[in-house]
């Protein structure tokens, strides 16, 4: 076999609105005139993000150039564009969209910030799960400046069929993600039955958060700061472990997006290491860290780590083991740094294919309407033809 | 305990050196201890003890660390015998350390007074760093034992003063590198404010050693950890890894070793397992990013740090099964050269020679057990 010729799932695409416009119009009327007023005399600058630490790509552009759609709109805005660039060439059987990158809760304003996040839910419902394509699921933005409040939207659509999962990006309250603040979130998730998406770069809004993207300072270029950008999601499992999540919500699900995956090999090994240590300062650890990884969380490929030696990146893998259980297959479209889904099947053995490209996500995502393995869903198909 | 190096040699013939520890805690055991190396004016203002009614009259020298191990910060039975805290003994350092394990040369990098550059009154920091770097001189290095060394104390947070620091501790023929412990300007280590420190520790051929938890003390403006601050010692610990990367990456990325390729630097207290995923991460963003924001760069992280970089294996307690660790690290051809041993001693996550001598593969052994320490050193000449 050349390469794998099966269906697959994106995990990780950042879909967005052609104009702020689109977004604002879901406002109630007074932050409408509240979001106008604002950005009044500073034209061609969005109204609906936070400030954020400042280390711009060059040319200030972080996406695929040839994803700029034809029509000249923001890359990712329009659906027939990403049809032709994204699902079909790569068979996409779903992909889930996560918007351009879903800052909205971390506006100062802890009012407007709920209010603009419940919004572009409504442009995302309205807008993109309307379509006529099944193909095309998406997140709920969660308001985690307010954890009540990110609970009563996750209730809000917890029936809505093409809702995959509750996504945090900024990290609102200033605590990692598995603080006792944010359980509301994972009372409501875990009772309807929807798993949590955490996307990094959660820590780079300054004036939301008083947290750091990174330990020990704050990054210079965007290299130092992209080169760290796990950190923080790292901090985030050991919270999850520490605080009892898994323990409280057994049927809890985590999609870890964009934070590599040779990194989590230490920290998990750390963490177990740490177990009595755990078990001494708190009341919820049972399991080793790992076991409660291998049991509630994905972690999206891209961006994969590149040695040069593709097989000593599987090595390290295999040095710990049972990594292939644990990937979800991502291209990050239409972001600058996309990966080729045939470029990947030649970085990771031909035995994890199946399971990367397809079937941990329909397990992660809990999909029923889709068949759970690659072999189902080729016969599925050659019955259908 | 020599003999684990000497069986070690490829061809048979005994090593050349033995086993060298790069990092011992070591500490007075009252601050009384220290005091004559003071200014008077901060002796002083700390006071004595009993000056007060009811033993009181004495300001503690150095903050109390936030977050602690449940089990207590040193190992249980690295008491002095007439009760002094760990660490602070030359008897008990000599017989549990030296003659026990069988090591021929140890270098004493300080225990909490390590953080002092990130207090916050900038003299008596500086006066403080001075005085222990006297005190390590004239209580441990002038005679006591020829076994030992040690680093000088950097005080980072006035990086001119820093340097002058280094150049007045460092002509001392006993001190074999220096020391970045707490970090005194919230910024990552590889920050331009920092350099002159690299460049005066570059003129004086000392390596430097940056030790975990310099972001942990109560008065710095950085963070242990990125994402928030957790809540249990256990997440400081198992996360200790994050602060170090940052400044090693920094230290590559604002180009201190391109400017300085003679420069040593050496990691200490976060274990090994962390190097795959920080060169490999770094390597793809150095192809993307270098060229633009730091064209100074002409080699790779992966390059700078295989030629510049040490790593001690403290605390080797965390690593896993040693096949696993062996197989994750032979990814980088000549990673034997780059770890170091360091027992981290009397901390209570030191770790004992033959154990780590034991757990690395035999033919790494004799590189991380003792040569690799013995070339990253200054040691004198005479």
């Amino acid at each position: 076999m050349n390469g794998y010729a099966g269906p697959r799932i994106d995990t990780d695409v950042h879909h967005t609105w052609k104009t702020d416009a689109e977004v604002v119009q879901y406002l109630p009327a007074r932050w409408r005139e509240f979001a106008d007023g604002m950005m009044s005399n500073w034209p061609g600058r969005s109204r609906l993000e936070p400030s954020l630490l400042f280390s711009p790509l060059p040319n200030g552009f972080t996406n695929r150039i040839d994803s700029i759609p034809p029509s000249g709109g923001p890359p990712a805005s329009e659906y027939g564009f990403m049809v032709e660039q994204l699902i079909e060439p790569f068979n996409m059987r779903r992909i889930v969209v996560s918007f351009e990158i879903g800052l909205q809760p971390g506006v100062t304003n802890v009012e407007f910030a709920a209010e603009l996040t419940r919004a572009v839910n409504r442009w995302q419902v309205e807008y993109w799960m309307s379509l006529p394509d099944d193909r095309v699921h998406g997140s709920l933005l969660l308001p985690t400046q307010q954890p009540e409040l990110a609970a009563a939207e996750i209730r809000r659509y917890a029936d809505h069929p093409k809702i995959a999962e509750a996504l945090l990006v900024v990290n609102g309250a200033g605590k990692p993600f598995g603080h006792p603040v944010y359980h509301p979130i994972y009372e409501a998730a875990a009772e309807v039955g929807m798993p949590v998406g955490i996307h990094t770069v959660g820590d780079t809004t300054p004036f939301g958060t008083l947290t750091h993207t990174s330990a020990g300072g704050l990054p210079n270029t965007r290299f130092e700061r992209r080169s760290l950008m796990a950190q923080p999601v790292h901090h985030y499992w050991s919270s999850y472990v520490v605080h009892g999540v898994f323990e409280k919500w057994p049927n809890l699900h985590l999609l870890l997006k964009e934070t590599g995956v040779t990194g989590w090999v230490s920290l998990l090994w750390e963490l177990d290491a740490c177990y009595d240590l755990l078990r001494r300062e708190s009341s919820w650890v049972r399991k080793l860290p790992s076991e409660y990884f291998r049991e509630h969380a994905m972690l999206s490929t891209q961006p994969l780590d590149e040695p040069e030696n593709h097989h000593d990146l599987i090595e390290v893998l295999e040095s710990q083991g049972g990594w292939e259980n644990s990937l979800c297959f991502a291209t990050d479209y239409p972001h600058h740094d996309t990966d080729n889904p045939n470029y990947i099947a030649k970085r990771i053995p031909q035995a994890w294919w199946d399971k990367v490209f397809y079937e941990n996500a329909v397990r992660a995502y809990g999909w029923t309407d889709i068949p759970a393995t690659v072999h189902e869903f080729e016969a599925a198909t050659s019955l259908v033809h | 305990m020599s003999e684990l190096l000497t069986t070690s040699a490829p061809d048979g013939a005994p090593a050349a050196v033995g086993v060298v520890d790069a990092f011992v805690h070591h500490q007075w055991n009252t601050q009384l201890d220290f005091y004559e190396y003071l200014p008077d004016g901060w002796r002083e203002y700390l006071g004595r003890p009993g000056t007060i009614r009811g033993g009181r009259g004495m300001a503690a020298a150095l903050p109390k660390p936030d977050a602690l191990p449940p089990g207590g910060m040193w190992l249980s039975d690295s008491g002095a015998p007439d009760g002094g805290v760990p660490g602070s003994d030359l008897g008990t350092l000599r017989e549990q350390l030296l003659e026990r394990q069988g090591i021929s040369r140890a270098v004493l990098g300080f225990d909490g007074v390590m953080n002092a550059p990130t207090y916050p009154n900038p003299g008596y920091a500086h006066d403080v760093v001075r005085a222990a770097n006297d005190w390590t001189v004239g209580e441990w290095l002038s005679g006591q034992d020829d076994r030992l060394y040690g680093l000088g104390l950097v005080p980072n947070h006035l990086p001119e003063l820093a340097a002058a620091e280094i150049r007045r501790i460092g002509a001392h023929p006993r001190i074999v590198g220096l020391l970045m412990g707490g970090n005194g300007l919230s910024k990552f280590f590889g920050h331009p404010l920092y350099h002159p420190i690299y460049d005066a520790a570059a003129d004086m051929d000392l390596p430097i050693v940056i030790h975990v938890g310099g972001d942990s003390p109560p008065n710095t403006l950085s963070h242990a950890t990125a994402g928030g601050l957790p809540s249990t010692f256990a997440e400081h610990y198992a996360l200790r890894a994050q602060s170090v990367q940052s400044h090693l990456l920094s230290i590559m990325v604002q180009g201190v070793l391109e400017r300085h390729r003679n420069l040593r630097v050496m990691i200490v207290g976060a274990g090994v397992t962390w190097i795959p995923g920080l060169l490999w991460r770094s390597d793809s963003d150095f192809k993307q990013s270098a060229p633009r924001e730091a064209p100074w760069m002409k080699r790779s992280p992966s390059e700078q740090f295989l030629e510049q970089v040490r790593v001690s294996t403290y605390s080797n307690r965390t690593a896993p099964a040693a096949e696993a660790l062996r197989r994750c690290l032979s990814v980088f051809p000549g990673i034997e050269n780059v770890i170091t041993f360091a027992s981290g001693y009397p901390r209570w996550d030191a770790d004992l020679a033959e154990h780590v001598a034991g757990y690395f593969p035999v033919q790494w052994r004799e590189r991380v057990m003792g040569a690799n320490a013995q070339d990253f050193y200054r040691w004198p000449t005479s």
